[in-house]
């Protein structure tokens, strides 16, 4: 229960949260705990309390804040070796606990049909910072049909490590995005967002290596995990709504492309169904499936000769993904409501779309539970 | 590129019959927002970008994963 | 294919540019409407047999966040009002009945209330924002417009249905 302590230190050092209210102003706001467990076949376990918050009050103010703490116990591969023949994921060194603070606000105030926002956040965690800050427009027209969002955000990262306590080095990404949500009738909508991202600076996994033996016999070929110090990025993402009166359930439908300068291509598919069960059940199925190509430079054996950009990081290689999952929420009365979520993920060389998945790829098992409380007011 | 934007620009005025504002009834309905809790998703999110290399999603300024 | 793209643009972002259709504004008549009766069962209500009281024509709904706030102002004014000859119909958005109820099980208010599934008063009125307030004199005509409501929205009302009590029939 010292994830939950650590949780609630967090939340309350955040005063925004504590702003009140001015008397006789519109208050609508929900408040919520939630646990996520996650669990690896076989490799890593996490457990992850959060607290979350969001607030409307006043003339048009909206305020939002998430707090979470992040436990992270159990291995992760860090060799991929071909001693064997074929190349194999080994978990060397011993299985640790990492502990991760995250937290996130925004704020934001409706003029007219336009609405801004400032948020900031941060990712705290002994080998890695991650500091924050995001800028939001938004400008509805055509009598809130249509709803144009501009964001740019950017992100300073510092990464360290476990294993060599001399490394200390920067990341540096900005972030922009351009979006636009549409109203296509009573019963349907869409949205479809653009983002695209510069990154400079260090991208090398720390504890990551690799080493190859040759047929020839001779002295083994060993490489630390070595990426480009840059990264261009774009993002893709549609969503669209469309409800359905005669049984009130509600279609959700998402794609993501995403292509990025190192080469990888990435669709990713998600299908939900949200539908109302008597007064107060809620049950959404839902279906995730991802594929993406490799990173030019991913290689699980190192070839010769070597070149200086390399990595056997599987989570760059070629293969595809299926993630099933399913939610429930009860309304208990019209202010609490319990909800629960559990899912499974499969990441595997033959999920690939078309094929061609990578053959060292090591079949990713994981299951998923989420238990939460929220109450609105 | 232009004609990514050109599409896109399309597929959204497409629905240009406008809804009246007080014919809102079904839009405003649970299962009809994009976001769903912020939170939730934001910890999914997480989940995944843990395991793939692509990222993104509808909103930008979020903290970093220390997982490339 | 971009051809193709290129015209839709085109036709919808000059139907975007076209001239808004216009609202019911103040020194307009009222539309006269006819409306089932949300809260108690028996004769619709129509606005024609209110002439001679001071109207507060008030659309609403359970999902709309400002009714939240301005029902129970709505309705703590009519409650001071009523016998000077003020009254408060709210016309509701719901596409449900039942949506509307689990709000007024939150919100209670005691002026009438009428249903408008088909949109046919909301039509009428050209209502252009959630909620809209149509003050109407004791003669018919719509005297001041509210769109949106916030503690200023009430405070404002307050006072002009003050006003038009004191004018008499």
């Amino acid at each position: 229960m010292a994830a939950i302590d650590s949780l609630l230190k967090a939340a309350f050092a955040l005063p925004i949260l504590a702003i009140p209210a001015r008397a006789g102003a519109v208050e609508a706001g929900e408040v919520g705990m939630s646990v996520l467990g996650y669990k690896e076949q076989g490799l890593m376990k996490v457990t992850e309390p959060v607290a979350w918050g969001w607030m409307q009050f006043g003339d048009g103010w909206e305020v939002r804040a998430n707090v979470a703490v992040d436990i992270v116990t159990g291995a992760s591969p860090e060799l991929v070796t071909n001693v064997t023949g074929k190349p194999v994921q080994v978990v060397t060194g011993a299985s640790v606990e990492d502990r991760r603070t995250l937290w996130d606000v925004k704020v934001a105030k409706r003029i007219g049909e336009a609405t801004i926002g400032v948020s900031g956040a941060r990712s705290d965690e002994h080998d890695y910072l991650s500091k924050a800050f995001g800028l939001e427009a938004k400008y509805d027209l055509d009598d809130r049909n249509t709803t144009l969002t501009a964001a740019y955000g950017r992100l300073k990262d510092r990464v360290r490590s476990h294993d060599d306590p001399t490394l200390d080095e920067p990341r540096d990404t900005d972030e922009y995005l351009l979006g636009i949500a549409q109203v296509l009738s009573p019963v349907a909508a869409v949205q479809s967002t653009l983002q695209w991202s510069r990154g400079d600076g260090y991208y090398n996994d720390p504890y990551k290596h690799t080493r190859t033996f040759y047929p020839d016999g001779g002295v083994p070929a060993f490489a630390v995990d070595t990426r480009p110090s840059h990264r261009d990025s774009l993002a893709w993402i549609t969503r669209y709504r469309h409800h359905f009166p005669a049984s009130a359930g509600t279609l959700q439908l998402e794609y993501r492309y995403y292509r990025d300068d190192w080469g990888i291509r990435a669709h990713t598919f998600e299908v939900g169904w949200h539908q109302p069960v008597g007064e107060r059940w809620t049950l959404r199925p839902a279906l995730r499936y991802y594929t993406q190509s490799q990173a030019d430079f991913y290689t699980p054996v190192i070839p010769q000769p070597q070149p200086a950009i390399l990595s056997s990081d599987q989570r760059l290689a070629t293969f595809g993904g299926l993630s099933p999952s399913l939610r429930a929420q009860l309304q208990l009365d019209d202010r609490w409501r319990v909800e629960g979520t559990i899912g499974y993920i499969e990441n595997a060389s033959r999920l690939r779309l078309g094929g061609g998945g990578s053959e060292a790829f090591v079949t990713l098992r994981a299951y998923y539970g989420i238990v939460g409380v929220s109450r609105s007011f | 590129m232009k004609r990514l934007l050109a599409s896109l620009l399309a597929l959204a005025l497409a629905g240009c019959a406008s809804v009246a504002p007080y014919q809102r009834g079904y839009l405003a309905r649970p299962g009809m927002s994009f976001e769903e809790s912020a939170a939730m998703a934001k910890t999914m999110e997480k989940v995944f970008v843990a395991k793939e290399a692509a990222s993104g999603s509808a909103s930008v300024g979020g903290s970093g994963c220390g997982c490339n | 294919m971009a051809i193709r793209e290129i015209v839709a643009l085109c036709v919808c972002a000059a139907s975007l540019a076209a001239m808004p259709v216009r609202a019911v504004e103040s020194g307009e008549t009222a539309p006269a409407f006819t409306g089932a009766r949300l809260d108690a069962a028996g004769q619709p209500l129509g606005l024609a047999s209110l002439r001679g009281q001071v109207v507060y024509v008030d659309f609403w709904a359970s999902w709309c966040v400002p009714c939240r706030l301005s029902m129970p102002a709505l309705d703590a004014l009519y409650a001071k009002n009523q016998s000077r000859g003020f009254v408060v119909v709210g016309v509701n958005k719901d596409v449900a009945a039942a949506d509307a109820l689990r709000f007024l099980e939150r919100v209670r208010v005691g002026f009438p209330l009428v249903a408008d599934g088909d949109d046919a008063i909301a039509k009428s009125f050209r209502v252009k924002a959630m909620p809209s307030g149509y003050l109407i004199d004791r003669r018919g005509t719509v005297r001041f417009v509210h769109r949106g409501f916030t503690a200023e929205t009430g405070a404002a009302l307050e006072k002009q249905v003050d006003g038009l009590l004191k004018e008499g029939s």
